[in-house]
């Protein structure tokens, strides 16, 4: 039987990486906060690219529902996310190494700062719009690169809003800022999810997941582009953009969808499968990312 | 000072009442008040600012007096079931302004009022103020 302790990788397992990101990639620790379709889809696919350190946070068990659109299995039904997605790790690589809590992000309270303060990256990919809230300051006040990935209602579109401390806006002025300009040329509220009134979290959609995953993978290839050297020839990829604030990436999955009919009216050849990047602006009086005498660090 | 210290206490100063007091809990600047209802029933309530909200906002919470179990719950009585009050808007937990929040959290003290009193009397009303979930109220 393979495991940890007697499996070694041969050689040529990073044959189709090569150039793309250099070894060293392996010594980065991520943790992925939510493993439903964005979580589990994007873990699987950062594992294949030589990832091989994660933290997974969820509270969630694996349901039927689930199945159509995520990594788990009809035999991972009834367990918890965050054990079959290590399980499902382990079966590609069985020297990754996986921590895991099954609670949501809110309950680690006190154990929130010495778990995080370690890590390379950081995906949001959580239901609960108080999680990203509480993500976006945790991870700004310890100075550690996030990224935020958000599926639109029916997954017609959706975001990835990599934030790099210091150098680029947080997820909370980049979405809330948007969502404001946007204001006069779209109605915001048509691709908003809805929220659970009960508990405010997001609903559960219908969509297909391929949508889901086209949006992942897209924030896949942005998170290796954070997590690369400067010259692996993947570290351009982002970086050249947040070098200009530029680091909100809107994609549309349906044809005239939301701004892409305003924004690409006058290029040939477009129907669905568009994208956008926006340049963003942190508000003076954020608690996250704003001038200093409004900032409420974490540890406050 | 902390800036946003500040400008809360002018509005504090400015609009709400005066006998409004300030708490500093688990690192939070917290405001108390308390709002008589038409019908002559008090709520103490608090008001703070949540850095972890998305949006990040004023949230409004109730502490006194106790309501229905049942109540608690944003479909009856439009109040999460850890205290803070649905005010409305996309977020529902928070608004951007302290007064905002102010303004909504007394509009909801009048609604709640209503079901308590009508619950009392032995004819329980539905909380009355269905706007406060409008789908098109804009935020």
């Amino acid at each position: 039987m393979v495991n940890a302790s007697n499996f070694e990788r041969p050689e040529d397992w990073r044959l189709r990486l090569k150039g793309l990101v250099s070894e060293s990639i392996s010594d980065k620790r991520i943790a992925v906060v939510g493993c439903g379709s964005v979580g589990s889809f994007m873990c699987d696919e950062l594992a294949r690219c030589g990832i091989t350190q994660f933290t997974l946070i969820d509270p969630d068990v694996v349901e039927w529902a689930n199945l159509t659109r995520t990594i788990y299995g009809h035999a991972d039904t009834g367990a918890k996310k965050v054990d079959a997605l290590a399980r499902h790790l382990t079966s590609i690589f069985p020297d990754i190494r996986i921590q895991t809590h099954a609670c949501e992000i809110q309950s680690l309270g006190n154990q929130l700062e010495p778990i995080f303060q370690n890590f390379d990256l950081v995906i949001a990919s959580v239901d609960d719009p108080r999680g990203n809230g509480l993500l976006d300051r945790l991870c700004y006040s310890l100075e550690i690169p996030s990224v935020f990935v958000g599926l639109y209602k029916g997954a017609k579109g959706g975001e990835v809003i990599a934030v790099k401390p210091t150098s680029t806006p947080c997820f909370g002025c980049a979405t809330g800022g948007t969502r404001d300009a946007l204001a006069d040329l779209v109605n915001v509220r048509e691709i908003q999810r809805d929220r659970d009134y009960g508990t405010n979290k997001l609903m559960a959609e219908v969509a297909l997941g391929s949508d889901i995953h086209f949006v992942c993978n897209a924030a896949v290839k942005i998170c290796m582009s954070m997590l690369s050297q400067p010259g692996d020839a993947l570290h351009s990829f982002i970086h050249s953009q947040l070098a200009q604030g530029i680091h909100y990436l809107m994609l549309g999955m349906e044809p005239s969808y939301y701004i892409f009919p305003s924004t690409h009216e006058n290029a040939i050849g477009q129907h669905a499968f568009q994208s956008l990047w926006l340049q963003t602006t942190r508000r003076e009086d954020c608690p996250r990312c704003g001038d200093e005498s409004y900032r409420i660090p974490f540890n406050k | 000072m902390n800036r946003r210290f500040k400008s809360d206490s002018d509005h504090v100063a400015q609009y709400l009442p005066a006998a409004t007091k300030h708490q500093s809990i688990d690192g939070k600047d917290v405001w108390i008040f308390n709002k008589n209802t038409e019908l002559g029933i008090l709520f103490k309530i608090a008001i703070y600012f949540d850095p972890d909200e998305e949006p990040a906002g004023y949230c409004a919470q109730l502490l006194s007096p106790e309501i229905e179990d049942a109540w608690k719950n944003p479909h009856v009585g439009h109040i999460f079931n850890d205290g803070v009050i649905c005010l409305g808007g996309g977020s529902m937990r928070t608004r951007k302004t302290l007064r905002e929040s102010f303004s909504k959290s007394c509009l909801w003290a009048e609604g709640i009022a209503i079901m308590m009193q009508s619950n009392l009397a032995g004819s329980p009303t539905e909380f009355p103020f269905s706007n406060n979930n409008d789908p098109d109220e804009i935020e």
